[in-house]
């Protein structure tokens, strides 16, 4: 029976024409993206050639200047030492210009690593669904350690590429921590919001299924799940592998923030959040790979929100702007996730953890001065979630059975 | 059975890795990133960079360094000059000087140009920074800039830098290699290694991993100078001087002999 109502709300998914122009679009949108966007997109984040080499003669020019005027003293009022700076930072720029006129990234890495950074233009400068947050100390910090991993530096296999965060690893890590959880949730509620409301359309064929209402319930979010599951999965295979031949996959090893406050430190008065004690490194692919897993239990948790709904209000738009609302609420009207609610901690709140890449990356222990935000706290606050739609649910299908739910509204 | 295949070539390509770095040409400011795969073979075999410019190195353009190897030492009395431009034989003897600024200059730069006028050697001398080992033949220039104070020029003997646990730590100056500094093989510990080869061939090594000279410096006021901390990279870079080089020394220099 299970499969006769996956492979129906299979069928029917499919050859809905919003959904099929939404497979569709994903696909031109990532090409599009990837083909036509990101390579125009330079971020000029490690360094500015043309600018760094202004930067070098201004700096000459400055060292002669006071070499040939004799002035070479300490500045009463500043207590900074004109020539010394100027010939200090001509000396490192210059490096650095070599550096880029040998082509050499490893060596260009080196030199950005010890603080040689040479005229950086954009370095916060990211497309953001949330600008105000990218200001913070956070961001610049993420941006260090993601750009900074050494492992490949000594066999010389940077490219500019990865410096710019164009590979097929750095733009998963990226899509994830920004976008794709908001993406896929939205398109989530999307497609769970009509396929069981869409059943009233056809009262005289679903009101007779020799099957359990709840079950039959159960089986379509189970169908729902699985094609959201591979549209997740297909989408990002397909972005992996355009990125990958277009910028190369990226290394292997590499490693991007990952931020904890422990909690022996955190007098919340004294400390500095952003004291780099904190900071700390996570492979990549798992950061992404467990992101992935916990964005199909939200979508599960999401599918199942959904079908309450449908029960309760039987109208695939109220459905679908509840579901959208219950997904963007965290964004748009708790800001401050450090805040507990009814005295329950703010880490075991699933609202938290729809930003599953800002969680693993450490920025919602940032904002909220913890440790606690972690993948299994999500998991545990995502588990009671379930629970409780899980009740709901089976309380509200005694309420609205299968007859009253397909009986038309008047 | 297309799509199998398809899907063995992109695994392949993944696993081999991350040498792979797409039909993209690399950029940089819109424009293609050139390797010069010369420059970058020298440096990550040697540590040397060999592209470089004479307004960074002017001493690369001079034609008589390698006759300071020549010069001896002299043990005339010291003199106490002010800001302002000094030549040989005019002003001091050729010889072998060390350079202490008084104690009233707060910042100075001393510069020296040699017959041809280039500059071969320029640094900066301030606070507990403030001593410099220079060579002066016929026809050299030595300039002293500040705004306020005096340097004293001391003509000394050659004699050969001492070398301490944490190897040779060498004020900035001009050196011969066979005279100041024993020849050998050396691993630079400072960041930056400038030398005029004996047969006139100017040569610049670069460290990345190395310490700044203000680290070199604030090591060894504190007596907690040890080596190795300091090459904690597997980037280190091996120098050979051999009799008869010029070493010249902008900024305090850290080698440890191999």
């Amino acid at each position: 029976m299970f499969r006769y109502v996956f492979t129906e709300t299979m069928k029917r998914t499919w050859r809905n024409r919003k959904l099929r122009l939404l497979f569709v679009l994903t696909v031109l949108l990532i090409l599009v993206y990837c083909t036509l966007v990101l390579p125009r997109t330079s971020t000029n984040a490690i360094f500015d050639a043309t600018a760094t080499e202004a930067q070098v003669e201004n700096h000459y020019g400055t060292k002669e200047n006071q070499l040939s005027s004799g002035t070479v003293q300490f500045t009463q009022f500043t207590s900074s030492n004109t020539y010394s700076q100027a010939k200090k930072d001509f000396e490192e720029l210059s490096q650095l210009h070599y550096a880029i006129q040998d082509g050499d990234l490893a060596r260009i890495m080196q030199l950005t690593d010890l603080g040689i950074r040479g005229v950086v233009s954009d370095e916060g400068d990211v497309p953001s669904l949330f600008p105000a947050r990218e200001s913070s100390d956070f961001a610049l910090q993420g941006y260090y350690y993601a750009s900074s991993s050494t492992e490949d530096l000594n066999t010389n296999q940077v490219s500019t590429h990865m410096l710019e965060d164009k590979t097929a690893i750095q733009q998963l890590y990226r899509f994830v921590e920004r976008y794709l959880p908001f993406a896929f949730l939205l398109i989530t509620a999307f497609i769970a919001s009509e396929v069981l409301v869409s059943d009233r359309k056809h009262p005289t064929i679903k009101a007779g299924k020799p099957i359990d209402w709840r079950m039959y319930i159960f089986y379509q979010s189970v169908a729902v799940f699985v094609i959201c599951g591979l549209y997740m999965i297909g989408t990002m295979v397909i972005y992996t592998a355009v990125n990958g031949l277009l910028f190369g996959f990226g290394p292997l090893g590499i490693e991007i923030t990952s931020y904890a406050m422990t909690p022996q430190e955190n007098t919340l008065i004294n400390t500095y959040r952003g004291d780099m004690s904190f900071f700390g490194y996570q492979n990549g692919w798992i950061y992404v790979g467990l992101s992935m897993v916990f964005i199909l239990v939200m979508m599960y948790v999401l599918i199942r929100v959904s079908m309450l709904f449908s029960l309760i209000f039987r109208q695939d738009m109220i459905v679908l702007v509840l579901s959208i609302l219950l997904v963007t609420v965290s964004s748009i009207y708790l800001a401050d996730s450090s805040a507990g609610i009814f005295g329950i901690d703010p880490w075991y709140l699933p609202h938290n953890y729809i930003e599953i890449g800002r969680v693993l990356m450490g920025e919602m222990n940032y904002i909220a001065f913890t440790d606690q935000f972690t993948f299994v706290n999500g998991l545990i606050a995502m588990a009671f979630t379930l629970l409780v739609v899980e009740v709901l649910l089976f309380v509200t299908s005694f309420i609205m059975n299968r007859q009253r739910f397909e009986r038309q509204v008047r | 059975m297309k799509l199998l295949k398809f899907c063995i070539l992109a695994s392949a390509v993944m696993l081999s890795g991350c040498a792979f770095h797409g039909i993209m040409p690399t950029q940089y400011d819109g424009e293609p990133l050139e390797r010069d795969g010369e420059a970058i073979e020298a440096y990550v075999n040697d540590g040397q960079i060999i592209n470089i410019n004479a307004d960074r190195y002017p001493f690369i353009e001079s034609n008589d360094l390698t006759g300071l190897a020549e010069v001896e030492g002299s043990d005339d009395d010291t003199e106490v000059i002010e800001a302002g431009e000094y030549t040989v034989p005019d002003d001091f003897e050729p010889g072998i000087y060390q350079l202490e600024i008084g104690g009233d200059v707060s910042s100075s730069a001393v510069v020296v140009y040699d017959s041809d006028d280039v500059r071969v050697l320029e640094t900066s001398l301030l606070g507990r920074n403030g001593t410099s080992h220079v060579m002066l033949d016929d026809g050299y220039r030595l300039e002293f800039k500040t705004r306020f104070g005096t340097l004293n020029v001391t003509p000394i003997e050659s004699e050969m830098v001492e070398a301490g646990e944490e190897g040779l730590v060498i004020p900035q100056g001009i050196y011969i290699v066979g005279e100041h500094i024993e020849a050998g093989d050396y691993s630079l510990k400072s960041e930056e290694l400038l030398v005029m080869r004996n047969d006139g061939v100017p040569e610049v090594f670069w460290n990345s991993y190395g310490v700044t000279y203000e680290h070199v410096m604030e090591r060894t006021m504190t007596d907690d100078y040890r080596p190795d901390e300091l090459a904690e990279s597997d980037l280190e870079v091996i120098v050979n001087l051999s009799e008869g080089d010029v070493v010249i020394v902008e900024k305090v220099l850290s080698i440890l002999k191999n």
